[in-house]
């Protein structure tokens, strides 16, 4: 027990100490005339990344070819969360889905596998060479920061293109079907990254380009469209994910349909949605790779990752199961944690909808209670499938589990009263 | 009224306010003995279970723990940001407790438990949307005219907790609980969270004071058909919470919320210890919950007694618990011109007392199922609890009467009563004549079929082949397929010579 609370203790000085240090750089460097900058946002995502990294090394330990793919993709996402300038952006944007590539077809040669890395290749790579033609048409005006720029008033078909390369990230619905797959084919690690940092990418995208967004598409049927694809996609994947067998693609498609209200928040284009997107991406960024984190420890255990194989959780783990209840429900947004209250800042900022919406933000909201709650209870009841002795005698991924917890915790309170 | 301004600079406008007035008070009082007891009796319930497995036991406290921890933060609540951090957590933690033996049947019951509680979480979501509309939080200031489809959110939101007509599925199915969590759901905690929202917001509700009043009268209806037909001891008890709950909101919804105030709290001690002694019952005859094998009055005389007893002050007899408010409730809609609503109240009533009537007779007057030398040795922990509420039910009515506004203590009209008894005598005989086709229109039963496996089979007729849906085909599965039809053609076309065809067409044509 002292060993835990020893290693916890080390874990969340080296965290405190990057997030003093950050919010110090936030302080005193705001005017610093350079490639990177640093802001209150971007403290934020670069604390999920660092974050991340501590939580991921310790998953699994892997070959030095992945590890070094592992630290090129934590140094330039936080490369990519810090740069001002266009090109510096537009590397490093890019170049961590090469290092997923290279990170997923380096684990195994299966052909779905291969799918998975085509998907992912493909699907990002058609909306950032646009983005890149984008960056080259105003090449005289990329000499000042990147995000003040506002480029639809020059030419408001671009705002697509723009709009796409980072909805492709988030996912919305109808271009996530990246996601499942390279989430499934990837290792614990990768699976983390993804969740952890990429799908933050296209948040933090949008929210810095907003307030050149809002002028091409404010008060468009454009918005009104991709309104309804938001709440439609998410309550169809609501639905899809009850009928799934695979608990990793339960998760990517469970956070399809979280960082959907990301999406509602942004182009409501009020403080509120705004502030609140910023927390749901926080609140995403931190809870998403605990539950990567812990389906690993289960795998570990039952090589297995199919519903019907995981049983018994609570006979033979009562601790840990604790920690997936905790993680099942944080999608339910449950009022102590961080995602409740940026629910209801993105909820609020939707202010009067029509009766027909309503129904559909309920309905919705059932049915993500429905998978969250079928995961849970699928994963912790039942008649164990093996015997009780667990391989992996290590009390260490609970100790991360419940360290985690204390942190998503502690940042909600924090954020009430900062943000 | 406490205030606790969080100094923020974004959410500024949401207050976190704790009211401390005399309903709090009076809740956290009803609130903190009843769950001390039923504390006490968790010792005699996990050492028959448990003895050996220590964490079972650990487990099982810090549930009950934080289950009456979140009623507390709900009693204590001033603004509907801290009302649903209780809510959730007594949602949720019920959950597990109905879910803590890891039994299949129990695992239904809890599900069936925790997503009704979710519907009625989604529409405390959507409460938010008006909140931010309105730019009020606290609903005690600032109250502007609020719309009627907020109040029915409101309204469906606060039933699916108190288990009310559309919702009512859950609370027979939740008695798979252990013996205590079950008489802290039916007392105190989770279904009367439902009811002291709206005690406690009770102005705002006014304006759809009548569909309340339908509701809660098609609630007691139901529920009394339902334990007038029902044999299984516990679940008689279960159900006429929800007959109870129905009065309660009855009576809300004509006005006098104060002193249905006071029948909550009255309710929640007798029921509270009507659950722990059908626990002794069921102990003596090892877990079984058929009335009909629970033996006769010699058997486990004081459980029996104290039961009886407790039945009568449910029923209102004089001078017990449940006279104090409910003779008031009764006395008060009966001095009002005759309604239908009142007529089918009054056989509410009648149905509640059938029904306890019925249950006596069957449970307490046949023969024993076990035999009585295996009667166990009985402990402190045994009889303490339902003896500390045995008390408080006989002595703490006449003190809560000086608490009361301004009201007479009104005995009914003799012709009233008389008119309950013969019509209770007709309840009783053409039971199950009448009750059975009843039973089959209005029953939970019908209910729990439409709650539960009409949405899981229209969900599992969609069918999907794993994640390849027709999303999967407008993606990257649809320009591979055509590609490969692309691909496909050009062979057949290079293969089967129709290029040439078409160079001599071209030519033809031109």
């Amino acid at each position: 027990m002292l060993i835990i609370i020893s290693i916890i203790g080390k874990f969340l000085k080296i965290i405190i100490f990057f997030f003093l240090l950050l919010t110090w750089f936030y302080t005193f460097i705001t005017f610093f005339d350079g490639i990177l900058s640093i802001d209150f946002l971007r403290s934020f995502i670069i604390f999920i990344t660092v974050w991340r990294f501590f939580l991921s090394i310790n998953a699994i330990t892997i070959r030095s070819l992945i590890n070094k793919t592992f630290l090129l993709i934590t140094m330039f996402s936080i490369l990519r969360f810090l740069s001002r300038r266009a090109l510096a952006f537009y590397i490093s944007f890019e170049f961590i889905f090469i290092m997923i590539f290279v990170f997923l077809i380096g684990w195994g040669k299966t052909p779905e596998r291969l799918q998975a890395t085509f998907y992912i290749f493909f699907y990002t790579i058609r909306f950032s060479l646009p983005f890149l033609v984008i960056l080259i048409s105003f090449i005289e005006k990329l000499s000042i920061e990147l995000f003040l720029i506002r480029f639809f008033s020059y030419n408001r078909f671009l705002v697509f293109f723009l709009f796409c390369v980072f909805v492709v990230k988030l996912p919305l619905f109808g271009f996530h079907m990246w996601l499942p797959k390279a989430h499934v084919e990837a290792p614990v690690r990768g699976s983390i990254t993804l969740a952890g940092v990429l799908l933050k990418l296209g948040g933090y995208g949008l929210i810095r380009f907003s307030p050149s967004l809002i002028v091409a598409i404010n008060k468009s049927t454009f918005l009104d469209i991709l309104l309804y694809i938001s709440l439609g996609g998410g309550l169809y994947l609501s639905i899809l994910c009850r009928r799934q067998i695979d608990i990793k693609i339960i998760i990517a498609f469970s956070s399809v349909v979280h960082i959907r209200i990301v999406f509602l928040g942004i182009f409501r284009f009020s403080s509120w949605g705004l502030y609140g997107a910023i927390l749901i991406i926080v609140a995403h960024g931190l809870a998403s790779p605990l539950i990567f984190f812990l389906i690993n420890s289960i795998y570990k255990n039952f090589k297995s990752r199919r519903l019907i194989i995981i049983k018994g959780l609570i006979i033979l783990r009562p601790r840990l199961c604790i920690a997936w209840f905790i993680r099942c429900i944080i999608n339910l947004s449950v009022p102590p944690f961080m995602s409740f209250f940026s629910e209801i800042c993105i909820i609020g900022s939707l202010s009067i909808l029509r009766v027909f919406e309503w129904a559909l933000l309920a309905i919705i909201g059932f049915f993500t209670g429905l998978y969250s709650i079928l995961l849970y209870t699928s994963a912790a009841q039942g008649n164990p499938t093996i015997s009780s002795l667990w391989r992996y005698k290590k009390d260490f991924f609970i100790a991360w589990a419940f360290s985690y917890f204390i942190c998503v915790f502690f940042l909600s309170s924090f954020f009430i009263d900062r943000v | 009224m406490l205030e606790i301004s969080v100094p923020s600079t974004f959410l500024a406008d949401v207050p976190i306010i704790i009211s401390i007035d005399f309903v709090s008070i009076i809740f956290f009082y009803r609130v903190s003995l009843i769950s001390r007891v039923v504390f006490y009796y968790r010792i005699f319930y996990m050492e028959e279970d448990a003895r050996k497995a220590s964490l079972l036991n650990k487990r099982f406290f810090l549930l009950l723990f934080i289950f009456v921890g979140s009623i507390i933060i709900l009693v204590f609540s001033g603004s509907w940001v801290i009302v649903i951090i209780g809510w959730d957590g007594l949602g949720l933690v019920s959950f597990l407790l109905v879910l803590f033996y890891n039994r299949r049947r129990r695992l239904n019951s809890s599900l069936l438990t925790i997503l009704i509680n979710r519907v009625g979480d989604c529409m405390y979501i959507l409460r938010f949307i008006i909140f931010f509309f309105n730019g009020w939080f606290f609903l005690d200031g600032g109250l502007i005219e609020p719309a009627l489809l907020f109040l029915f959110i409101l309204f469906l939101g606060a039933s699916t907790k108190r288990a009310q007509a559309p919702f009512s599925s859950w609370l027979p199915a939740a008695i798979a609980a252990p013996t205590p969590v079950s008489s802290l759901v039916h007392s105190s905690t989770l279904v009367t969270a439902g009811v002291f929202v709206l005690v406690r917001f009770n102005f705002l509700i006014e304006p759809i004071h009548k569909t309340v009043a339908m509701i809660s009268l098609l609630t007691i209806l139901m529920a009394g058909s339902f334990a007038l037909y029902e044999i299984d001891f516990k679940k008689v008890v279960a159900i006429s919470t929800l007959s109870q709950l129905g009065f309660i909101v009855y009576a809300i919804s004509i006005g006098i919320w104060y002193i249905r105030f006071f029948h909550i709290i009255f309710h929640a001690f007798f029921k509270s210890s009507l659950f722990l002694s059908t626990g002794n019952l069921m102990h003596y005859i090892k877990g079984g919950q058929d009335s009909r094998i629970f033996g006769s009055i010699g058997y486990s005389f004081f459980s029996k007694l104290f039961f009886t007893v407790r039945c009568l002050s449910l029923r209102g007899f004089p001078f017990r618990l449940g006279f104090y408010s409910k003779d008031l409730v009764v006395g008060l809609i009966s001095e009002e011109k005759v309604r239908l609503e009142s007529i089918i109240f009054f056989l509410g009533c009648t149905i509640t007392i059938a029904y306890r009537l019925r249950l006596i007779k069957i449970g307490f007057s046949r023969f024993p199922a076990i035999n009585s030398s295996l009667e166990l040795k009985d402990s402190l922990f045994f009889y303490a609890p339902i003896v500390i509420l045995y008390i408080s039910c006989v002595f703490t009515g006449g003190l809560f009467y000086f608490f009361l506004p301004l009201t007479e203590l009104s005995f009914l009209d003799c012709v009233l009563g008389l008119i309950l008894l013969i019509l209770r005598g007709l309840v009783l005989y053409s039971m199950p004549q009448v009750y059975s086709i009843l039973n089959k229109i209005l029953t939970i039963r019908f209910l729990t079929k439409l709650s539960a496996p009409v949405p899981v089979s229209s969900i599992t007729k969609i069918q999907f082949l794993r994640e390849y849906t027709w999303s999967e085909i407008l993606g990257g599965g649809g320009i591979k397929m055509i590609f490969e039809y692309i691909i496909k053609s050009n062979k057949v076309a290079q293969r089967k010579g129709f290029i040439a065809i078409l160079l001599v067409a071209g030519i033809l044509i031109f």
